[in-house]
């Protein structure tokens, strides 16, 4: 079965972070890079899970190290859609190319 | 006795903060006094527990002499924010509980990630003291340019942890532990894999963004320039000294292996300092300026670790404390002389020596131990760090730094020039004063610079005898 195997998670994780850092880079509104930020950490949540099912001893520290993950990814997305609102009342918009204040 | 040390007083601070910021009364004066009160309480807490060792959690959490060294460092930074932060001119004095809540839960994070034994705690305590930042940034008074700035500190910050948590869950894969000394087991027989390189290197990300260094320093300027003065100088010291300490710590994991990274060490010191210097010889803006400065002296403190041996590791750290003191120093003279906390421009400095002696005697010394003019503290620093480069066998390295440093004298000197060489002040500029603790902090700080340049017996052997851990001694 290919489900019982630890390359398929790798590949997914592995595509799944790929894509989220071509999102980071490629997309311009702020919400957009926040969610391809969401895509990398959950490739590192995926790959915690799968080392932790098919390699490690200790069946429990993937799953700690995961849930400390996702805590912090909650925390990481409540300051940063705060910050967009911030950005939007300033600027009305959420484009990442309107954010031209700063140049020197 | 554990809770004096430095861990449980940040602890208690920002519980206290946070419950005075609950109070509807606002009494600014008593808040500034017992926010000093608490730095000095924080510092004393960590000259206690200097001696202390332990290793706790199982081995998340060690304290080793590395660790307490730089936990003393980290809390004479601390105490040194709250101290210059007496005059927030730019943040609204009803948030002012919240910004000293968030520099305390900031330093708590520094503290914890200096002691992390395991990536867990490193990770969290990473994201602490950089979730904390990311919301100071932001509380600086109708100034879009702050928001713009936090958001920009933001992206670059969790882009950069998200790529280094990837990298830890590749190196927990390869090593099936997430403990550093476990980690540090079974190195030797990883370091053949290619995988396992991609995994190291994108782990270190989230310290090279901590350090502003090439890759990852894009943030710095435009943060330094939208921030308010104090959180700007407490990032660029405080952070960075983190940031410098765990890398240590990571890199040290390697043991000899280290000597493969050199090649890449070394592009990325080389460019940051050039590319630091070169562009902060054409800024206006004085934090900007500072920035781009602070780019490239993270690219000097990547010399000692790139040597690797005892003598570039104590000389990196030596240099980094002594780089807490010397740019804050600059920092807070620009937090005096900014007008309504707005960010200071080269002309703000005419006159400066006429307006204030004192004021302008610590910015010379301060930029000039920045530049690295014996017999301040920063030549002393520079001296060991070039010398235990040239000593470990890259003179040429050592010869691009030196050149370096004395590209960046010509920047530091514009604005003593600013300050020494044109005596009339504007119609507007008076006297400036300073308080009691700005005038103490001033005498302290020249003392530091001058004693610890002419006298590096003081610190030298509390340095070399932290960075000893890393070597079984």
């Amino acid at each position: 079965m290919l489900i019982n195997q630890l390359v398929p998670y790798l590949l997914l994780s592995a595509l799944l972070f790929s894509t989220g850092l071509f999102g980071f880079l490629m997309r311009r509104s702020l919400i957009a890079m926040l969610i391809a930020v969401e895509l990398i950490l959950n490739a590192a949540n995926i790959n915690f899970l799968a080392f932790n099912r098919f390699m490690n001893a200790d069946k429990s520290l993937g799953q700690i190290y995961s849930i400390f993950v996702i805590g912090l990814a909650a925390a990481e997305i409540a300051i940063g859609l705060s910050l967009v609102i911030a950005v939007y009342r300033k600027f009305r918009s959420i484009n990442v190319e309107k954010l031209t204040e700063l140049k020197g | 006795m554990w809770f004096y040390s430095i861990e449980t007083i940040l602890c208690a601070a920002a519980l206290f903060f946070f419950f005075w910021s609950l109070k509807k009364r606002e009494n600014t004066r008593a808040l500034e006094s017992l926010a000093s009160f608490w730095g000095a309480l924080a510092l004393a807490g960590a000259v206690f527990s200097l001696g202390l060792r332990g290793v706790f959690f199982n081995g998340s959490y060690q304290m080793d002499g590395f660790s307490q060294f730089v936990k003393l460092v980290l809390a004479a930074g601390f105490f040194i924010a709250l101290v210059i932060s007496k005059n927030l001119e730019d943040i609204e004095e009803k948030i002012r509980p919240e910004y000293y809540l968030f520099l305390t839960t900031a330093s708590l994070g520094m503290v914890a990630m200096v002691s992390a034994g395991d990536l867990i705690t490193l990770y969290t305590s990473l994201e602490l003291s950089s979730y904390s930042l990311y919301i100071l940034i932001p509380l600086r008074k109708k100034d879009s340019a702050s928001v713009e700035a936090s958001m920009k500190y933001l992206l670059t910050g969790v882009a950069a942890s998200g790529v280094m948590i990837y990298g830890f869950s590749l190196l927990f894969g390869l090593t099936q532990t997430a403990d550093l000394t476990g980690i540090a087991m079974k190195l030797p027989e990883l370091v053949r894999l290619h995988v396992f390189w991609v995994a190291f290197f994108l782990s270190l990300a989230g310290f090279l963004f901590k350090l502003s260094l090439f890759p990852l320093h894009a943030w710095a300027p435009d943060v330094y320039e939208g921030g308010n003065t104090q959180i700007v100088g407490f990032i660029s010291t405080v952070s960075k000294m983190a940031g410098l300490a765990v890398l240590i710590r990571l890199v040290m994991l390697l043991g000899p292996d280290q000597k493969l990274l050199e090649g890449i060490w070394i592009v990325i010191a080389l460019v940051s300092m050039t590319l630091g210097n070169l562009a902060a010889l054409v800024q206006s803006d004085m934090k900007r300026m500072l920035a781009y400065s602070s780019i490239a002296q993270a690219g000097y403190l990547l010399i000692g670790v790139i040597c690797g041996n005892e003598k570039g590791l104590a000389a990196s750290l030596f240099y980094g404390t002594v780089y807490v003191f010397m740019n804050f120093g600059a920092f807070f003279v620009a937090s005096v002389i900014s007008r309504e906390g707005r960010n200071v421009s080269l002309s703000d400095f005419h006159g400066l020596s006429s307006r204030s002696p004192l004021l302008a005697l610590t910015l010379m010394l301060s930029l000039f131990s920045l530049a690295g003019v014996p017999p301040l503290a920063g030549f002393t620093g520079k001296w060991f760090l070039f010398s235990a480069a040239s000593m470990s066998g890259y003179k040429a390295l050592a010869f691009a730094a030196i050149i370096n440093s004395v590209i960046s004298l010509y920047y530091y000197l514009r604005i003593i020039k600013e300050a020494y060489a044109s005596p009339v002040p504007g119609v507007e500029a008076g006297p400036l004063r300073l308080g009691l603790e700005g005038r103490i902090f001033c005498y302290m700080l020249i003392v530091f610079l001058s004693v610890a340049g002419f006298f590096p017996g003081v610190l030298m052997p509390l340095v070399t005898q932290s960075v000893a851990v890393f070597f079984g001694v």
